[in-house]
């Protein structure tokens, strides 16, 4: 059942002019910063002396920023993907044919939350370009390349789970797409504050909690248990939630 | 748990009442509706209807009480209930996007229908939507897109089908069409639907229910509720002629309420009103005839279905 939505969504996904547009904006947009970072490297190196060059770290520089402003961007390219998903089924009166049929809440959630994250990773394809063309110049870390694309597919699982709870608290895509965005920045917010916190205590739990906290760990190319357990747990919490929404109908 | 073969109706409601926050929108609805039936289920906007279905068709959870559907709870074993139960919600559920096509063998999917296209070619054959099983939804004509609906509601064959206000806001053409669609599938299923057209109630359906105020105020047979809230009955009169010395006889007739003449040359017709709701057209004759009245044609009419319903409503409205 669980496939059977997954396909209906991915469908639809592809059907849509906007998930094209927004393929086409992403491809662009990361191939446009992939590109300035590049440059801006090649500029710091020339304007230094030479025995300083090594004091400035292309994989800090470079990648892990180029990463980094992947990750901001995604922030801004999951909500439209995320907003229609239950907001458009709750207005379209479509979710009844969903209700009628044998299949569960939590089924209707997981589907199309697997549909959109496929999706999200499918969106990510293009940039694979990039360790390409820094794997041929001879540069990289292959195991930071690893961790900063593991690290993008699980935030993007976070912040669709997060978009498809905002989808089913409302039945305005608009709406729904505002608060995804909002729900996702809030995950970056905490990780500003525990950077501007001096409470050590506070600033360790705020950077648990943070999404970006753990990707900045797995950017470093460490994957532990810990970051493993915490994105299941965001994720089941995220599609938990949709799943009480869905269900409030008979409050 | 009585199971599919030992259940002779299709749906009981018991005590089923529904709260929404502040409003309570059922209350304590008790009724059964038989195998093989169109039953009509009548009430004004916001009479609770829709909630009604909804819970039959497992999607509302009731606040107390229960129904069983050919003996299953909804609450209690929703699969059982949404794989016999097939439902055409007030707007039909949609994607615009889907042809005829993809839409319907999505939902034979989601209703785990294993061969999928002899299920389809049925269920387009039935609603007369094969020529435009390649077009997308979004295209149609209304009319079609509430047969799509209907397709969708029966491509898992279900036994009992729930059919909320299908022919509104139809042209007349698609009315007729789905409402003989409804009659035709009474020969196999059960069909419950709404609708405040009573005309169209009374043409469709054996057993109606009318619900106003969230509370059931009348169920059963049509004759038997004309019979129970009917009470004057009318009987039209074509005679000969009639002078108004053997009207004003008529008029005095124990049973007769009013007499009503008219005169369009050559014919005459007398429009009794009568105060009973008992058989008596053969007293009625003969007090035509022992007055010098030719009967020419009789025809009784029992209360309209209309009349019944805005006595019920009102009824209960003044309560």
């Amino acid at each position: 059942m669980i496939a059977v939505m997954a396909r209906r969504e991915m469908a639809q996904l592809w059907r849509s002019p906007l998930a094209w547009t927004l393929i086409g904006l992403f491809t662009l947009l990361t191939g446009w910063t992939f590109f300035n970072l590049l440059v801006g490297y090649a500029d710091n190196i020339q304007a230094v002396p030479a025995d300083m060059q090594s004091q400035i770290n292309f994989l800090e520089e470079v990648v892990m920023r180029l990463y980094a402003n992947i990750n901001f961007f995604l922030l801004f390219f999951i909500p439209p993907l995320t907003m229609r998903l239950l907001a458009e089924e709750k207005r379209q009166g479509t979710l009844d044919l969903l209700l009628a049929a044998p299949i569960t809440d939590t089924q209707i959630v997981v589907g199309k939350f697997l549909a959109t994250w496929l999706f999200t990773v499918i969106l990510l394809v293009p940039t694979l370009l990039f360790p390409v063309v820094l794997f041929w110049a001879g540069v990289p870390d292959q195991t930071v390349l690893l961790g900063c694309y593991v690290g993008l597919i699980l935030n993007s699982a976070c912040y669709v789970a997060l978009g498809l709870f905002a989808s089913s608290l409302t039945e305005n895509q608009v709406v729904a797409a505002l608060l995804g965005f909002i729900f996702i920045m809030a995950t970056w917010l905490l990780s500003w504050i525990a950077q501007s916190t001096d409470n050590f205590m506070v600033g360790e739990v705020l950077r648990w909690i943070s999404v970006t906290g753990h990707f900045e760990t797995l950017v470093k190319g460490v994957l532990s248990t810990s970051d493993l357990v915490y994105y299941a747990g965001f994720i089941g919490l995220s599609l938990g939630c949709s799943v009480q929404v869905l269900g409030s109908r008979n409050w | 748990m009585l199971g599919h073969d030992a259940a002779p109706w299709a749906l009981k409601a018991e005590k089923l009442h529904k709260d929404y926050p502040g409003v309570t929108a059922v209350q304590q609805l008790d009724f059964t509706i038989n195998s093989g039936v169109v039953h009509g289920f009548l009430g004004p906007n916001g009479a609770g209807k829709s909630t009604s279905l909804r819970m039959m068709c497992g999607l509302l959870r009731p606040t107390s009480g229960r129904v069983l559907v050919e003996g299953f709870d909804p609450v209690e074993q929703p699969f059982e209930v949404k794989s016999r139960v097939g439902l055409l919600p007030e707007n039909p559920p949609l994607y615009r996007d889907m042809t005829v096509n993809e839409y319907l063998t999505f939902t034979a999917r989601l209703h785990h229908v294993k061969n999928i296209s002899s299920a389809l070619e049925r269920v387009l054959t039935l609603t007369n939507t094969t020529h435009v099983a390649h077009r997308l939804i979004g295209n149609l004509s209304k009319g079609y897109r509430q047969r799509v609906g209907i397709a969708q509601a029966l491509v898992h064959d279900p036994s009992l089908v729930v059919l909320d206000e299908p022919t509104a806001g139809l042209d007349p053409e698609s009315v007729v069409e789905v409402r003989a669609l409804i009659k035709s599938l009474k020969k196999e299923k059960t069909v419950i639907f709404s609708s405040h057209l009573l005309h169209e109630v009374e043409e469709v359906c054996d057993t109606i229910s009318i619900i106003a105020h969230g509370q059931l105020m009348a169920h059963g047979l049509l004759s038997d509720v004309r019979q129970q809230f009917g009470g004057q009955a009318h009987v039209e009169v074509e005679v000969a002629a009639c002078s108004d010395e053997q009207a004003s006889k008529l008029r005095k007739l124990p049973f007769v309420s009013a007499l009503e003449i008219k005169r369009i040359p050559p014919q005459t017709h007398l429009h009794f009103l009568l105060n009973t709701k008992d058989e008596i057209r053969g007293e009625l004759v003969r007090g035509l005839v022992t007055n010098g009245v030719d009967v020419l044609a009789l025809s009784q009419k029992g209360p309209e279905l209309e009349k019944i319903f805005l006595e019920v409503t009102r009824t209960r409205g003044e309560a």
